[in-house]
């Protein structure tokens, strides 16, 4: 139920839809981890782009917005919090923290999802988000996008 | 038998320790601290640096587990003048390392109901609250009691929360004993709150620390012209065996016998924009009584063998919140009892008597914040801590001599374990105190679109001391009474004390490194500060005192 009410609030609030996004969520809230492909696919969402089929399509496509990528991943790899961090400190346009703007790595960027409250504090940039957290997150960055009035 | 039992103990150990490893599901939150604390004064230049790291390890969502770990020195130089040059003395005995356990605690917490927008049954949005209903910390623990007015300190024991709605009841016990631990904590004196002549002492410098050999370790030394007690590196002849033993022994209560701190808060929180809170506390010296005069057939003079031992009370009422608008206001009202130890000396012999604490403070605080760019706000604040004449304070320590009045009774000046900030200049303890406090802060650059500078921060206060007790004494050595030419005036300036200037300004240029520049200068009352020319003591001193800071912090 609370699944449920998470999406449809969701799609509600985020002017982002497109015809497959919903099935999408729907199988990503389903999964213990999301994959680090679920992370460009929903990022390839918040930058309103049309999402393909081929994972190394998505990548090329996000890569046109988003510079910096995790040193390794691959589309099977379970996404971290690191990994999330550096995209969504990317999309946010983050530059306050001097570690991250020198390193541009998952640790800082994490570091700085924390200070705008996105990530609960002490959270590690190692550790996995399950489908349903990668939704809420998802929700959070998209917020804090609009009263920026960011994209 | 004996084995039995401890084998048991351990396997309930391993097995702790055993479910505790496979629940844990998460991986652990790694970071550090470099900090940097560099300060000049009249005569001193002070520098502290340490690095911290710190890890927090959720071991399943109802337990967790936090640690920090300090390492670093503490140095200082004092200046020396003469007529012709001015100079730092460099003295190795003023370096200190800090190894330090500053917080290991394990946390135990009901499972929290998400901070969530959801829809109720009609659709409409709504808000459901955030709250832990139970919390338990347990370990080396930092508390802040009373909104920190006052207490705010780490030790070791447990703090527990209970949350319903508006309401939140809150318990805590915790001791500093381990800070007098040379591994738990070297040179942090935030930990070891002041009351008496031992609160100092437990404390020994790293340069006379000696556990080893029992006759050469901790002696009281009868040469000194202090009370004294501790640790030293010499072997005194004038002592007999049993003496040297007895006060050797006296090492042991140093370390362990610390205070304990207890107490519960009620509170009613976020009702109408206001907040409300009653709270008791208590502070028990654990020193043994039997060491409070460490040398007792050493009668001649007091101070010499004198520690005391002080155990108090606290009742404390806080209100806070919104006036209207962005008006805020703040205020506290403390009522403080217990005892504190007197000596006195018959002539034959040396009585501790200890005295009823009869005291309270206040503190009030109107704020307002403007909404501009620039993020103005301006705070007038008063702060009073209640004094009495028959009270000395000897490096910080609240001593009472019965000579002084052998009838009194009652203890009537207020101290607290934390004292409130009252300036950066001399950072005074609220005791025969009355401070006007007003202070403002801007962002001058708070409307530059540049995130970099917008965070530049300038803080100016000024601060008007008094005390309540015109015989009492305060922070500063002053004369009782304001005499000029051997004649006594009678003007309420001798309740005046002096005038603090602080500016401030703060940079946080990224949300990882930090900045501050601290300037302080006060002013003290010349017609009753003390005149340093032995010659002519009437003459007006208003020599100030000075403090510039430079404070730099790094998370990584």
């Amino acid at each position: 139920m609370k699944k449920t009410t998470l999406i449809i609030l969701l799609i509600f609030i985020t002017d982002i839809i497109f015809a497959n996004q919903g099935e999408f969520l729907n199988s990503l809230s389903d999964k213990k981890y999301a994959t680090f492909e679920d992370c460009i696919i929903s990022f390839c969402y918040l930058y309103e782009m049309e999402v393909k089929k081929e994972y190394k399509d998505n990548i090329e496509l996000l890569k046109q917005k988003i510079k910096y990528f995790p040193k390794k991943y691959n589309s099977k790899k379970l996404l971290t919090v690191g990994d999330f961090s550096l995209f969504a400190a990317q999309y946010l346009d983050l530059k306050s923290g001097m570690f991250y703007l020198a390193g541009k790595n998952g640790r800082y960027a994490s570091r700085e999802l924390m200070i705008i409250k996105i990530i609960p504090l002490y959270t590690s940039e190692h550790e996995k988000i399950s489908g349903l957290n990668l939704i809420r997150l998802l929700q959070k960055v998209d917020d804090y996008a609009s009263k920026k009035n960011i994209q | 038998m004996q084995v039995k039992k401890i084998f048991n103990n351990y396997i309930l150990v391993l097995i702790f320790i055993l479910i505790t490893v496979f629940n844990i599901n998460s991986q652990p939150f790694l970071g550090g601290i470099f900090y940097t604390y560099n300060y000049f004064e009249n005569d001193k230049f002070n520098t502290v640096d340490t690095l911290s790291f710190f890890l927090s390890q959720k071991i399943n969502d109802k337990v967790y587990f936090y640690s920090r770990f300090t390492g670093g020195f503490k140095f200082y130089t004092d200046i020396l003048r003469t007529e012709d040059m001015e100079a730092y003395s460099i003295d190795l005995e003023n370096f200190y390392f800090i190894p330090s356990i500053d917080l290991l605690f394990f946390e135990f917490r009901s499972k929290k109901i998400d901070r969530a927008l959801i829809l109720d049954e009609n659709d409409n949005i709504k808000k459901i609250v955030n709250y832990d209903l139970f919390l338990l910390k347990i370990g080396r623990i930092y508390v802040n009691h009373s909104s920190g007015f006052l207490l705010r300190m780490r030790g070791d024991g447990l703090d527990t929360f209970f949350t319903i709605q508006n309401f939140k009841l809150r318990l805590f016990g915790f001791t500093n004993s381990f800070e007098y631990l040379p591994f738990f904590n070297f040179e942090d004196p935030s930990s070891v709150p002041v009351f008496t002549r031992w609160d100092k002492k437990r404390y020994p410098p790293l340069s006379n620390r000696l556990l080893d050999n029992d006759h050469d370790g901790f002696i009281s030394d009868i040469k000194t012209p202090d009370y004294n007690f501790f640790f030293k590196n010499k072997l005194y002849t004038d002592y007999s065996i049993e003496e040297k033993e007895r006060l050797n022994n006296l090492r042991y209560a140093s370390v362990l016998a610390g205070r304990i701190f207890t107490g519960f808060s009620i509170d009613l929180f976020q009702f109408y924009f206001q907040n409300f809170s009653l709270g008791f506390l208590a502070n028990i010296d654990l020193i043994p009584n039997e060491f409070v005069l460490v040398y007792p057939s050493h009668i001649s003079n007091v101070p010499f063998t004198f520690g005391g031992k002080y155990n108090s009370f606290y009742i404390s009422f806080n209100a806070n919140g919104r006036i209207a608008g962005n008006f805020y206001y703040n205020f506290e009202a403390v009522y403080q009892t217990g005892t504190n130890a007197s000596c006195f000396n018959t002539g034959s012999e040396l009585i501790v008597d200890d005295k009823i604490i009869q005291s309270f403070s206040l503190n009030a605080k109107l704020s307002y914040f403007f909404n501009h760019a620039t993020t103005p706000s301006i705070h007038i604040e008063f702060a009073y801590g209640h004094g009495d004449e028959n009270v000395d304070f000897i490096d910080d320590a609240v001593v009472i001599w019965e000579q002084k009045n052998p009838k009194y009774k009652f203890d009537h000046n207020f101290r607290s374990p934390t004292s409130p900030k009252l300036g950066y200049a001399l950072e005074p303890k609220l005791s025969n105190l009355a401070v006007i406090i007003l202070t403002n802060s801007v962002k001058p650059f708070g409307f530059v679109k540049n995130e970099v500078f917008s965070r530049f921060l300038i803080e100016t206060a000024l601060l008007i001391f008094m005390r309540p007790i015109i015989k009492g004494d305060s922070f500063l050595p002053e004369k009782p009474i304001y005499q000029k030419d051997g004649e006594e005036k009678n003007s309420p300036i001798k309740a005046y004390l002096g005038t603090e200037i602080d500016i401030i300004l703060k940079w946080q240029v990224f949300s990882d490194l930090n900045i501050e520049l601290k300037n302080a200068v006060f002013i003290p009352n010349g017609k009753i500060h003390y005149s340093s020319d032995a010659n002519y003591p009437d003459l007006d001193n208003y020599t100030p005192y000075w403090r510039i800071g430079l404070i730099m912090s790094m998370s990584f």
